[in-house]
C-alpha cells in the first residue's frame, strides 16, 4: 500500500477534523483519525497498523487534541497494532465486523486516552467530570458518532485504497 | 525468513518503541506542566498552527461556499415567496381596478338614468357576435326584466342599437354599425336630417344629407326621433369624414359612433312609452 497515500489520507482527515469542528460542534463526538486508523489497521499488516495508529494519533494530538501530546498517539498506536495483529489470525475485516471494530476501538481509545490523562495530567484539563457514568455516556456518544461516520467513510476509503490485481509478479494496471 | 515475516516480527518491537516513546513524551509534558511552555510543545504548536491555518482557510472556503449555497437557497425561496406575493397583489390590483371600473360604469349609468327622461333597465353584455356578417351583442336581461322588442339600447357615451330578439333571461341587440341597422339622425349644428346606416365595420354612414348643407368634421350627430324607435336627442356619434357633395349630390358622411361599441360592458335598455316616440306635429 502506498505509504504516501496513507500519510496524505491521515493528514487530510486530521485537517478535516480541525476544520469542521470550527463550524459543526457535533464533530467533537467523532474521531476521524480513529476511523482511518481502524480501517488501515485491518489489512493484516501489524507494522502498518502500528505506524498508522501512531501517525493518526500524534496528528490528532497536534492539531485537535488536548495538552498531552502523545496521549491519543499512544492509544491509537496500541489500537492499530492490536487490530492488525488480531486480523492476521481472525477475519475481522469484513464489512460488518469493521463497523463493530470501530465501536470497540472507540471505547478503548477513550479509556486509554482518559487513563493517560488521569495518570499524567494532575491539573485535569479535560473538560469532563471523572464520574464513570459521564465517561460511559461520552464513550457511547463517540462510539455512535464514529460508527455513523465509518458507515459512510469506509466505502470511500475502499475506493481510495482499492488494491490492484496481482498478475505475474507485477501489479497490473487496469 | 521472508520479508513479510520480518515485518510481522518487527511490529511488536516497533509497537513497544512507539508506546514507550509516547509514554515518555506524555510524562515529560506532565513533568513540565508547571506553567512554562516546553520547547517540544512550542514546535508542535508551530507546526500544527501551519496545518491549522491551511485547514482554516480551506474550512472558511468550504464554509463560505456552503453558506453561500444556503443563502442562495434562502434567497431563492424568498424570491419565490415574493414572486408569489407579487402575483397575488397584482391579481388584487386587477380585481380592485375591475371593481373600480365596474363601479364607475354603474355610477355613470345611474347618472345617465337620472338625467334621461325615460325609464331604463341596466344590463350587462354577456356575448358578442363573432361573425363577419353581423354586429350584434347579447345582454343578460330579457322579457322577465321587462325588455321588449325594438327598445333602444345605449351607454352614457351614446346609442348602441336596438333589441331585435328577446328571451326570458337574455336579449340580442343589433348594433348601429350592423349593415342592416338604420337610425334617423340629425346634425347638431346644421340641424340637417339624414339616415345613419351601419356599414358592417366599426363605423356608420350618414346618408341623404343634402350637398348644400354645411357639415364639419367632428360635428355631433343625434337621433332625430323620426324612425319610430329612437327618441329624439340621443347622441349617435360624430362626423369622422366627409365626402363633400354639391347641388343635387348628397354629402358622403362617415360617422364614428360615440358609444364605444368595441368595448361594451354595461348598457341601458330604454323603456319607452308610446308618447315618447310621438312625432312633433310640426315635423310631421
Amino acid at each position: 500500500m502506498n505509504i504516501f497515500k496513507i500519510v496524505l489520507v491521515v493528514l487530510v482527515v486530521v485537517a478535516l477534523q480541525g476544520a469542521f469542528s470550527r463550524y459543526i460542534s457535533q464533530i467533537d463526538y467523532t474521531d476521524l483519525t480513529l476511523i482511518v486508523a481502524v480501517y488501515l489497521s485491518l489489512k493484516r499488516n501489524p507494522l502498518q497498523g502500528t505506524l498508522v495508529g501512531c501517525l493518526a494519533g500524534l496528528s490528532y494530538d497536534a492539531v485537535v487534541g488536548g495538552p498531552l501530546l502523545g496521549a491519543s498517539g499512544f492509544a491509537k498506536t496500541l489500537i492499530g497494532f492490536t487490530l492488525s495483529t488480531i486480523n492476521v489470525h481472525f477475519a475481522i475485516d469484513r464489512k460488518l465486523m469493521r463497523l463493530f471494530m470501530v465501536i470497540l476501538a472507540s471505547a478503548v481509545n477513550v479509556l486509554i486516552f482518559l487513563g493517560l490523562y488521569g495518570l499524567f495530567d494532575s491539573q485535569a484539563s479535560l473538560p469532563i467530570s471523572s464520574t464513570p457514568s459521564e465517561i460511559g455516556k461520552l464513550t457511547a456518544f463517540q462510539a455512535a458518532g464514529n460508527l455513523i461516520l465509518a458507515f459512510f467513510i469506509f466505502p470511500i476509503l475502499d475506493k481510495v485504497f482499492a488494491e490492484e490485481p496481482y498478475v505475474g509478479g507485477r501489479r497490473a494496471r487496469i | 525468513m521472508s520479508s513479510a515475516e520480518t515485518t510481522k516480527n518487527r511490529a511488536p518491537l516497533v509497537l513497544v518503541i512507539l508506546l514507550v516513546g509516547q509514554l515518555l513524551l506524555v510524562s515529560s509534558q506532565a513533568r513540565s506542566r508547571g506553567g512554562e511552555n516546553s520547547m517540544l510543545r512550542g514546535w508542535v504548536v508551530t507546526v500544527a498552527s501551519l496545518l491549522q491555518r491551511v485547514t482554516g482557510v480551506f474550512g472558511d472556503r468550504v464554509y463560505g461556499v456552503w453558506r453561500g449555497y444556503v443563502d442562495l437557497r434562502g434567497a431563492r425561496q424568498e424570491s419565490t415567496q415574493l414572486r408569489s406575493e407579487n402575483d397575488q397583489m397584482r391579481q388584487e390590483i386587477v380585481r380592485l381596478k375591475e371593481e373600480l371600473s365596474s363601479y364607475q360604469r354603474e355610477d355613470s349609468l345611474k347618472k345617465v338614468q337620472e338625467v334621461l327622461p325615460y325609464k331604463s333597465i341596466t344590463a350587462k353584455v354577456i356575448a358578442r357576435d363573432g361573425s363577419l356578417w353581423f354586429n350584434r351583442i347579447t345582454i343578460n336581461k330579457g322579457s322577465l326584466a321587462g325588455v321588449q322588442l325594438d327598445q333602444p339600447v345605449m351607454t352614457p357615451g351614446g346609442v348602441v342599437g336596438r333589441v331585435i330578439k328577446i328571451g326570458p333571461l337574455a336579449s340580442q341587440v343589433q348594433l348601429i354599425t350592423d349593415r342592416y341597422a338604420g337610425i334617423g339622425g340629425q346634425l347638431s349644428n346644421s340641424r340637417a336630417y339624414g339616415e345613419v346606416k351601419g356599414n358592417g365595420k366599426s363605423e356608420c354612414d350618414m346618408r341623404n344629407v343634402s350637398g348644400l348643407e354645411k357639415v364639419e368634421e367632428g360635428e355631433l350627430i343625434i337621433t332625430s326621433g323620426l324612425d319610430g324607435i329612437y327618441p329624439k336627442g340621443l347622441l349617435i356619434g360624430y362626423v369622422e369624414h366627409i365626402g363633400l357633395g354639391g347641388g343635387a349630390r348628397n354629402h358622403q358622411i362617415t360617422v364614428r359612433p360615440s358609444a364605444g361599441l368595441e368595448k361594451l360592458e354595461d348598457v341601458l335598455v330604454l323603456e319607452l312609452k308610446a308618447e315618447d316616440l310621438e312625432m312633433n306635429e310640426s315635423i310631421k
